[in-house]
């Protein structure tokens, strides 16, 4: 028992100065821990032979040859740096004049901008809407005027879309019931929402051709800078 | 007696320390100049950079063929490494160039290893280093055992983890201080000293079944 609990001892003191013996090779040893070591060399010769082998190791290294580089590494010219936030701002600036390019199409294929004296409308600004039913809402058939001017589908999207959305019920289309009156009341009038409409709709051409302008202007000049960016890259 | 060196010190000679003394003179006179060389690089001048350049490439370039073990990519770190130096000189805030340098090239060297690990090309041990040719004062035979240490050397530095290759190329091969290893792997003294014991017994254990080390030592007597 005793005897293996000597073994154990000298195990454990030859595992710590192993694991000093590189830093008392470089003389990087506290006064404390370079006794230690000495201490245990002079009884220890396996750990004497593992000191030598590290020793030698380490002249063997010394010994390794410097390579002399087959070319300069002197740099020739000055590349510029590439601006990172110049370039995720031109990516961003792109992303959202592309996000409002199809926003604004979006709303002039659902006559959007168009809905304001449909507003005006459920407000009871305009008389013109208003049915039989007095200062009750009602859905107006689309006279024959309008729908030379907008269409039939337009007409009826646009009484879908905003109507419905504004007033929280959505209809489908006019009642038979609602459709006499309304025909009735004004036919062929020249109403004054078909003149905004019109007004609207000359600024919204404009406003989308900029937009996409702008996109493929935006558009061009990121991907030319990202193909710059990544033919630089390649060479580096 | 003059110093040409020093362009001539007549208060040195007949110094009994002259050699000493002349080593320290120089030494001060290349930190001057290293120092207005880094002074002229922060403020754009690309000429003092290379000149930087010149001195370093030597040791920047070794490093990055011990570390990777290939000539071509070896010359691709250190490129980057100095290209990427003269980038961020203008965040070099003093003190020690060299190793300011040595560990941006020992990060060029990582980012080079990670992409020789995803892309697995050439073998870091497969390839021959050619030491520079025989000088006047160095025999045939002294030639080829440099040289086969170097392969030799360069087969068991393969093996170790890339922390410990790097710390025992820097100490052995580079012959940087322990201070300043731990600067450039930006690390405690404790860890270089740990990795170091570490790295130099597993090399010391590869090299044991090789020819190089003196008989006594090796495992197949």
């Amino acid at each position: 028992m005793g005897w293996l609990l000597l073994r154990r001892f000298v195990k454990d003191e030859c595992a710590k100065t192993k694991g000093m013996l590189s830093a008392y090779i470089d003389q990087r040893l506290s006064l404390k821990e370079l006794r230690e070591v000495e201490h245990h060399l002079e009884t220890c010769q396996r750990c004497r032979e593992e000191l030598d082998s590290l020793r030698a190791t380490v002249g063997l290294l010394h010994r390794v040859p410097q390579v002399s580089p087959s070319r300069s590494f002197a740099i020739a010219e000055v590349k510029p740096v590439p601006r990172r936030t110049a370039a995720w701002a031109l990516r961003a600036a792109t992303s959202v004049a592309a996000v409002f390019l199809v926003l604004v199409f979006a709303s002039d294929l659902l006559n959007l901008f168009e809905a304001a004296p449909s507003l005006m409308e459920n407000e009871g600004v305009t008389p013109t809407t208003q049915g039989p039913g007095g200062g009750e809402e009602q859905e107006v058939a689309p006279s024959p005027e309008e729908e030379g001017d907008f269409g039939p589908e337009n007409g009826w999207l646009h009484s879908f879309t905003i109507k419905g959305w504004i007033a929280g019920e959505p209809e489908l289309g006019p009642s038979p019931e609602e459709e006499g009156p309304a025909e009735e009341e004004e036919p062929g009038l020249p109403s004054g929402e078909e003149e905004l409409a019109r007004e609207e709709a000359g600024w919204l051409r404009p406003l989308e051709y900029s937009f996409l302008g702008l996109v493929v202007v935006l558009g061009g000049v990121t991907i030319a800078n990202w193909r710059k960016e990544k033919k630089l890259k390649n060479l580096g | 007696m003059s110093f040409p060196a020093l362009g001539g010190h007549p208060d040195l000679s007949g110094h009994p320390y002259r050699c000493l003394l002349l080593n320290n003179l120089t030494f001060k006179r290349m930190k001057v100049d290293e120092d207005e060389l880094i002074r002229g690089s922060k403020e754009g001048d690309l000429d003092s950079f290379n000149k930087l350049v010149e001195i370093y490439q030597r040791m920047a370039y070794n490093l990055a063929l011990r570390m990777l073990g290939d000539s071509h990519a070896a010359e691709d770190a250190t490129q980057d490494a100095f290209l990427a130096a003269w980038r961020s000189i203008g965040s070099f805030r003093g003190g020690n160039f060299r190793a300011w340098l040595l560990c941006i090239t020992a990060n060029v060297c990582r980012d080079h290893l990670r992409k020789l690990k995803r892309h697995p090309s050439t073998s870091l041990e497969a390839m021959l280093l050619e030491p520079e040719g025989l000088s006047s004062s160095e025999s045939p035979e002294d030639y080829v055992l440099r040289r086969e240490i170097g392969e030799q050397i360069q087969k068991g530095l393969a093996i170790l983890p890339p922390e410990q290759r790097l710390i025992v190329i820097l100490s052995d091969i580079q012959g940087l201080s322990y201070e300043e290893i731990a600067q450039v792997v930006g690390c405690s003294l404790g860890t270089v000293r740990s990795r170091l014991s570490r790295g130099r017994a597993q090399l010391r254990d590869y090299l044991l079944g090789g020819e190089l080390f003196p008989h006594k030592f090796r495992l197949n007597k």
